[in-house]
């Protein structure tokens, strides 16, 4: 299941669970992430994603597991090489940029004069140069965001949590956040990321984990889970009768949807010699073979589980 | 580990300290202080002025010229706003015996109400036909009892300026020149005579090192002392204030789990302590400096109170009952999300903090009573009190302060401790302040 890779795990969960009064918010749970990867915390609203990485920052404690952060336990120690964006995040309003990015990075035990280049370097990266000496009241909500992330990575963090990293930017900064989080994997180091927007996940993750009521339902890159969730459905348009498609070899049913045939296999069968059987009976203008989005599989996935514990679950997206 | 309480401590006393608002603050205390002094003066710029009229109804028939020459008297004092004038009632036909003045002085009475209604007078003032007699004149009985032997004052308003004193003032000391004139003394000699002799009050020290007798008296004692208990109430309550708002500023701004990531609760909690209590520092050297300067330069203060070591203890006792009251404060800012939720709990530290307000004017009167001993070993009291007790004499035996030190450090050790555990889980909650049975769930299971 887990992500096949050579580097050692910069994130290992074994057996963790985590309970607030009779509430189970993490549920026996296990997680190796490996460094240099970025890794997609997936999953319905209250589902233990914030709870996880609560319990990775070493905010909250497990009742029972064991959580490792570089190989150590998770502990003040390891939270000097990590970087956390909470979901819930917000400045001193009656701070000055500058010292509210320093403060931040002193806490995280850097030192002045790391802080002056580095805090200089990532304003004017972010266009917040001017803004440096402004109250952070003074900011739009979005520089505000933009001021949050700068904190967050201001001690240049081995390891970046970013709960939420998405909601409330604008396409713009979104599009910048993507370009920053593709630096990092580059520059080797790991992220994790926590996000109700598939296209996001999908389209930056290396893997995903996806957290349902506490439990993990999904855990592997990108690719093995949309092949794991392959549902041998096979798409043709063009001319010629549905009909013709049934008495095809591994063929389970057939749906004439209107200008598209939907072709069911059975587990197993070849699509492709599916597409040679059928050219001669049918003009082919598009073939493809249906990949499940990972939007659908979230779907389908949360739709399940929410069955049980009433509609809230499937309000994750 | 202590840098990061560092970080925290200097971040909050600078957001405090650098801002106008504290500044200002600093100022507006000593501002008051002078304005309780000077306002009343200022304020009496804008009294009512103008002329007020009276009817005097004189029964014995000598006194009402020698009163209109000490109101007049008075009516010319400078800075007078309000005048009285007098307007001489003729009751010399009426009255005499006793049942035709009651009758005589129910007409007349009701006679000048109607002159009062119809804004002709502001007031009366009756004497009685034997305002003169001597109490105790055996032929006369033992004493003045009655409405023959008194005085009637009626007005519009018993508030208003000091009417009613410029006119009691003119009638007893008309009153009492004449008796004395009739006995044949004369009114001069007698005030010579009751001139009160200086009376020097002076505290003895019985330390063998002490000042011995030094020249003090009651209320510059009491100042001092009271001074003292004020000053340390408002530097906890300040220190303490300001770590309760900077919590609830903080779970409310949402800044708490950002923090949460680099250091832990404890470190958070002991850096807002630390910075609260630099903050409060700050502004009790302010004022008590400037307490202290404006006291000795009146020469309040005896140099035993401001001993140093007597200093040491109250620095020690502000640091400690400061820790006391941080821990309540701490607690129930991390429990609540607004302001208005912590005013509802703030209820019972409220009281705790009266105790010694109320405790004050007993340990005044009886600095060694055990009830003053007990307030100054009563935890939440002992900051202030066992401090006043000092500043008294006698002062507090140094064993009873040392008792009274023991308890609050163990007190505010206890309780930072269980302050600590409601700290780490609460500071992380969202939405309504913890019922009484969540906060004891926090205290057995954190």
């Amino acid at each position: 299941m887990t992500a096949a890779a050579p580097a050692a795990p910069v994130i290992v969960l074994e057996g963790v669970t985590k309970t607030f009064g009779n509430h189970v918010a993490v549920d026996d749970v296990s997680l190796r992430i490996p460094r240099g990867s970025v890794y997609g915390f997936i999953g319905p609203n209250g589902a233990g994603k914030t709870s996880t990485i609560r319990l990775i920052v070493h905010i909250h404690l497990p009742d029972r597991g064991r959580v490792e952060v570089f190989g150590r336990p998770a502990g003040r120690e390891t939270a000097r090489r990590v970087g956390y964006l909470p979901e819930e995040r917000g400045l001193y309003p009656k701070m000055k940029v500058r010292d509210l990015i320093h403060y931040f990075g002193k806490l995280k035990g850097c030192s002045r004069g790391e802080l002056r280049t580095r805090a200089d370097a990532w304003l004017d990266r972010l266009g917040l140069l001017p803004w440096k000496l402004k109250r952070c009241q003074e900011l739009s909500k979005g520089m505000q965001q933009k001021v949050q992330f700068i904190a967050t990575v201001i001690h240049e963090p081995e390891l970046l949590i970013l709960d939420e990293p998405f909601s409330g930017l604008d396409p713009v900064n979104a599009e910048t956040l993507q370009k920053i989080l593709e630096e990092f994997r580059a520059a080797g180091r790991t992220v994790i990321f926590s996000t109700h927007v598939m296209e996001h996940a999908e389209k930056l993750c290396d893997a995903v984990f996806m957290i349902c009521r506490g439990r993990k339902v999904l855990d592997g890159t990108v690719e093995e889970i949309r092949a794991r969730f392959r549902e041998d459905v096979v798409e043709v348009a063009g001319e010629g009768e549905a009909d013709a498609f049934r008495r095809l070899p591994g063929v389970r049913a057939v749906h004439d949807r209107a200008g598209r045939v939907e072709i069911e296999l059975q587990r197993g069968a070849d699509p492709q010699r599916l597409l040679q059987e059928a050219l001669p009976r049918f003009r082919v203008s598009r073939f493809e073979i249906r990949a499940p989005r990972l939007h659908d599989i979230f779907v389908k996935i949360a739709g399940e589980d929410g069955g049980l514990g009433g509609g809230s679950a499937a309000k994750g997206e | 580990m202590l840098a990061g309480i560092w970080q925290v401590a200097v971040r909050d006393f600078n957001a405090v300290v650098r801002t106008k608002g504290f500044v200002i603050g600093l100022l507006f205390m000593p501002a008051v202080m002078g304005a309780s002094v000077l306002l009343p003066r200022l304020l009496a710029r804008f009294g009512e002025q103008g002329e007020r009229r009276y009817a005097v109804a004189d029964f014995t028939g000598r006194l009402a010229n020698p009163i209109a020459e000490k109101v007049a008297a008075r009516n010319a004092e400078p800075g007078r706003r309000l005048t009285v004038a007098l307007e001489h009632v003729d009751v010399a036909a009426r009255g005499g015996d006793a049942g035709g003045f009651a009758t005589a002085r129910a007409e007349l009475q009701s006679g000048l109400v109607d002159r009062i209604r119809a804004r002709e007078l502001y007031g009366f003032v009756i004497l009685g036909p034997r305002v003169l007699d001597l109490a105790g004149a055996p032929e006369r009985g033992a004493a003045l009892r009655g409405e023959e032997a008194g005085v009637a004052y009626g007005a519009v308003s018993l508030t208003t300026g000091d009417l009613k004193n410029v006119l009691r003032d003119a009638v007893v000391d008309v009153v009492r020149e004449t008796r004395l004139a009739e006995q044949g003394v004369d009114p001069a000699l007698m005030r010579r005579i009751y001139e009160r002799p200086a009376f020097d009050e002076f505290v003895v020290s019985r330390r063998a090192d002490g000042e011995g007798a030094v020249k003090s008296s009651t209320a510059q004692e009491s100042f001092v002392a009271m001074g003292l208990v004020i000053l340390l109430l408002m530097g906890v309550m300040q220190s303490a204030g300001i770590l309760l708002t900077s919590t609830i500023e903080e779970k409310s701004n949402r800044v708490v789990e950002v923090l949460m990531s680099s250091i832990s609760p404890f470190q958070l909690l002991a850096g807002k302590v630390v910075g609260a209590w630099l903050t409060g520092l700050v502004m009790l050297i302010a004022w008590g400096g400037g307490a202290a300067f404006t006291a000795d330069h009146f020469g309040v203060l005896r140099a035993e109170v401001i001993s140093a070591g007597n200093v040491a203890w109250f620095v020690f006792f502000f640091l400690t009952g400061y820790l006391l009251f941080a821990a309540l404060y701490a607690s129930i800012g991390a429990m609540c999300s607004s302001i208005q939720d912590a005013q509802n709990m703030m209820l019972p530290v409220i009281v705790l903090i009266m105790i010694p307000m109320f405790a004050m004017a007993h340990v005044l009167e009886h600095p060694d009573s055990s009830l003053s001993i007990g307030m100054s070993w009563f935890p939440f009291s002992a900051p202030f009190v066992a401090p006043m007790r000092l500043a008294l004499s006698p002062p507090a035996p140094q064993w009873q302060v040392a008792v009274a030190a023991a308890i609050v450090v163990v007190s505010a050790v206890f309780l930072m401790w269980l302050g600590g555990k409601i700290f780490r889980t609460a500071i992380l909650m969202t939405g309504k302040p913890p019922r009484p049975s969540e906060i004891w769930r926090m205290l057995r299971e954190a």
